[in-house]
């Protein structure tokens, strides 16, 4: 029986294996898509996702669906990709409640025709202004163009016409009695047009016909607005211009009468006709077109660094990482329940593979941007998370029992924030030139991460000590109050340098060290406030408990240094808005307070805080 | 010693205590939040000058400390710390010590930066040429006309700067700015030079230092806004840097916790 099911898993593994093997070259295709040349496979994640929210369909790849958007409309219209999650739009749109809120192309985009004077308006007004409703629908509509748009950049190889009259086709050298496509007849134009010139014995009912194919020219040629699918690299390369600052061209973007911009087509044309025909041919046809890019440009795109970056999309190690540091989670709190020694050792294995998979993640992204790990708000989190992970883990030279609860936890949490960021888009994006590499940038941005991860654990030990001391019946073991307070030394190191190095850039940069600008500001009351708990402890004003108490509360001033300052958006460091961003801040901040709260009242309570 | 003397030296030992650097740092963070809340409203120049760089401000009606004397303390207190409370330079301190003299440069630093430093804008638009600059404003009481911090005040620089070009690259399909970049022309005497300034990479002359601030676009054709920043004590915070990265890091290697069952 086991057998069975195993064979059919195989079966079925392989055949899905099979199916992604067949566009195994279509996915490393090059497309220029915001500023960013990237591959047919990323392109696919990101358009799924804007409609989706997902980079995947059930049994299906975001490749493969986009092909069929591309070459196959009748299946891709049926398609359910469309969700709409808000119960108001679908009222709005009169669409009936669906399974998993999704609805295909035909549904939505007739839905929308029948409400367009109520979305018309809307579209000139700033996101601002737009009830959530409004925006969803807004949203919607610009996705459902777009999507359009894609479906018809291949139009020109649909077969639509059939021609009728014998000699016409005759003359035309085209076959009769099966439809052609605007770019098959467009080769043949010019025979035509030879035939209008010289011929002097006009033949009346032939030219009845062929104003027929004029027609159908005039009404394909509409489709040019369908020029977003940039897939066609700039032939020539002026002088001391880079190939990734020259224009990319859509298949509609080409000039139908010049035969050299014909030819750049040819290569789609047969990738098209290959679609239901042998595997051999169709990853021929697509390697042909790879290959060709590459050519073209002329060493700047990198075959290597394409082939990754779809590994990097298929992979998904942050995934594999984050489910690690769950499985890590679960057994280490195993080990603290039952104080089992193997539990211990097998949670420390998983998260150092956990963290092993991080890292050759945040390597393989580093090689495929070019450029330091930390340089968005999203590569910050993974970067912090990965500190926070390693940094835990090094408290095992201390032999502190419980690394591995913190480091998973703290990974855990970071890479589910990062989750929240995949959303947008292509998370491998470009960056505006204030934050374009630069030395010091790099440096300053990669030791305060740094600084913020260690401040995060030891902030986690300093609750852990807490805990202990409100519950287990010691007076806090002094061993490890140790080393929480070398730990507070270690992260304000970091923390303090980092931002040095901070100012060390903006000198560089701007000619200025500081300007109290609000990222500035928060990196600042980071080190003020370990500062402060470190002097107040040495100078005796602070005694265990209060020291651990604000030791504590690092986490809170850390997330508000590190996402909090993004509210605020002056100054040159902030990265954008995004939603929700502030409610889960308060929602982390009152948390904290909460649990530090409780453990603080409970000491009390227990008569333990002998002086404050 | 006399009365006065041993009061003095009493004020000196308080000033050296570490409880001052505590009650500093604590009203530092509060000016820190407030300052920087500030900026939403009133932007990021005035917030600076309520809070950070002036002697006080008022709060409704109470005048409360600002940056200035809470810097200024906390300087004194450093430096009578050291100079009063070191006594023997051993392993065990010696990292604090070195930390602690960078600290001192670090605020030192602030103050000429403060007290010395021009900073200002310099506008162009293409094929113009210009050898004065306009300050920002320096005291926020200072309410003649100007725009933002402008102070509509000018400060003449030793050479002259022309504007030969301003271009500007975005990303392809997309309105994200990619670089910016002026080249000018700096008129020494007889000397001329071409020089480029681009975001990240500012032109530093004679102790001048431009930087890509913004531009502007019009029919006549583009403008540049080069930031011009003077400032006498820039070395420091690099000598400060150093030390302190220094003395942190000797600090933490002697004082690695030792494991259990071993005496620390």
């Amino acid at each position: 029986m086991s057998k069975t099911i195993f064979f059919i898993f195989a079966l079925l593994f392989s055949l899905s294996a099979l199916a992604e093997k067949r566009l195994h070259y279509l996915k490393q295709i090059p497309v220029l898509h915001e500023g960013r040349i990237k591959p047919f496979d990323t392109y696919a994640r990101v358009n799924l996702k804007e409609y989706l929210h997902k980079d995947s369909l059930p049994g299906m790849s975001a490749s493969l669906w986009l092909f069929e958007v591309l070459f196959d409309q009748r299946e891709a219209y049926n398609r359910k990709i469309f969700k709409i999650n808000n119960p108001d739009v679908q009222k709005i749109l009169n669409l009936k409640p669906a399974k998993g809120h999704t609805y295909n192309f035909i549904e939505v985009f007739s839905a929308l025709g029948k409400v367009e004077e109520q979305i018309n308006p809307l579209l000139s007004l700033e996101p601002e202004e737009l009830t959530p409703e409004q925006k969803q629908l807004t949203t919607l509509f610009n996705n459902v163009y777009k999507y359009l748009n894609l479906s018809r950049s291949f139009s020109m190889f649909l077969p639509e016409l059939e021609i009728t009259h014998n000699e016409l086709a005759q003359l035309l050298a085209l076959p009769t009695g099966q439809k052609l496509s605007y770019f098959e007849i467009n080769q043949s134009k010019w025979r035509l047009r030879n035939y209008l010139k010289n011929s002097n014995m006009q033949d009346q009912e032939l030219l009845r016909e062929a104003s027929k194919i004029i027609q159908f020219f005039k009404f394909m040629e509409e489709d040019k607005f369908a020029n977003f699918f940039k897939i066609i690299p700039s032939r020539e390369i002026p002088e001391g211009e880079s190939f990734s600052d020259n224009p990319w061209f859509a298949a509609w973007d080409m000039d139908f009468s010049k035969p050299a911009d014909v030819l750049s087509l040819t290569r789609w044309h047969d990738l098209y006709r290959s679609y239901k025909g042998k595997d051999s041919t169709f990853m021929g046809a697509s390697e042909s077109i790879l290959n060709h890019a590459l050519k073209v440009s002329d060493g700047a795109l990198s075959a290597r660094k394409l082939w990754w970056e779809v590994q990097y999309n298929q992979f998904k190690l942050f995934n594999f990482a984050f489910v690690l540091y769950l499985i890590g989670f679960l057994v280490s709190m195993g080990f603290v329940i039952t104080e089992k020694k193997a539990l211990r050792i097998i949670s420390i294995i998983l998260v150092a593979t956990g963290a092993f998979a991080h890292l050759i993640n945040l390597s393989i992204r580093c090689y495929l941007l070019s450029r330091p790990p930390v340089s968005n708000l999203y590569e910050s989190i993974i970067f912090v998370a990965l500190i926070g992970v390693l940094f835990s883990l090094a408290m095992e030279k201390f032999r502190f029992q419980y690394s591995t609860v913190i480091g998973s936890l703290l990974g855990c949490i970071l890479l589910m924030v990062s989750f929240g960021y995949e959303k947008d888009g292509d998370n491998l994006g470009m960056l505006v030139a204030v934050l374009d590499t630069n030395f010091w940038l790099a440096v300053h941005v990669i030791t305060i991460s740094i600084g913020y991860g260690c401040a995060l654990v030891t902030s986690a030990m300093a609750h852990l000590f807490l805990y202990q001391k409100a519950f287990k019946n010691s007076l806090g073991d002094q061993q490890f109050k140790k080393q929480i307070h070398y730990c507070s030394l270690f992260s304000l190191f970091f923390v303090i340098i980092g931002t040095m190095l901070g100012g060390i850039w903006a000198d560089q940069s701007w000619g200025r060290f500081w300007g109290w600008d609000p990222k500035e500001n928060g990196a600042l009351l980071i080190c003020l406030w370990l500062l402060w708990a470190v002097h107040g402890k040495l100078a005796g004003v602070l005694k265990d408990t209060s020291y651990m108490v604000l030791i504590s509360l690092t986490s809170v001033i850390v997330i508000l240094a590190w996402f909090g300052v993004n509210l605020l958006s002056v100054g040159l460091h902030s990265y954008g808005f995004t939603e929700n961003i502030a409610f889960n801040i308060l929602v982390f901040v009152m948390a904290e307070i909460l649990i530090i709260g409780f453990l603080l009242l409970k000491l009390m309570t227990k008569n333990r805080l002998q002086s404050y | 010693m006399s009365r006065i003397e041993r009061t003095g030296l009493k004020i000196l030992f308080f000033l050296a205590d570490t409880k001052v650097f505590f009650v500093t740092t604590f009203w530092l963070m509060i000016l820190l939040v407030l300052g920087t809340l500030a900026q939403t409203e009133m932007g990021l120049f005035e917030a600076q000058e309520r809070y950070f760089s002036s002697w006080y401000f008022n709060w409704s009606f109470i005048p409360l400390p600002g940056g200035m004397p809470t810097m200024g303390l906390m300087t004194l207190g450093l430096l009578f710390h050291l100079v009063l409370k070191t006594r023997k330079i051993t392993k065990k301190n010696i990292g604090t010590f070195i930390t602690h003299v960078g600290a001192l440069i670090l605020l030192g630093g602030a103050f000429i930066t403060n007290t010395a430093s021009l900073e200002g804008s310099l506008i162009l638009s293409e094929g113009e040429t210009s050898n004065s600059f306009e300050l920002y404003r320096k005291d926020p009481n200072d309410k003649r006309p100007g725009e933002g911090p402008a102070s509509g005040k000018r400060a003449i620089l030793p050479f002259s700067v022309t504007l030969v070009d301003f271009e500007k690259k975005f990303y392809q399909e997309t309105l994200l700015a990619k670089s910016f970049k002026s080249v000018v022309i700096i008129n020494d005497q007889d000397l001329q030079q071409e020089r480029t300034i681009s975001m990240n990479e500012p032109l530093r002359y004679k102790g001048y230092t431009f930087y890509q601030a913004s531009f502007s676009e019009n029919s006549q054709g583009e403008t540049t806004d080069l930031a011009v920043v003077k400032n006498e004590g820039e070395l420091l915070p690099y000598v400060s840097t150093i030390l302190i990265t220094l003395g942190l890091i000797i600090h933490l290697v002697f004082h690695i916790p030792r494991n259990k069952n071993e005496t620390l």
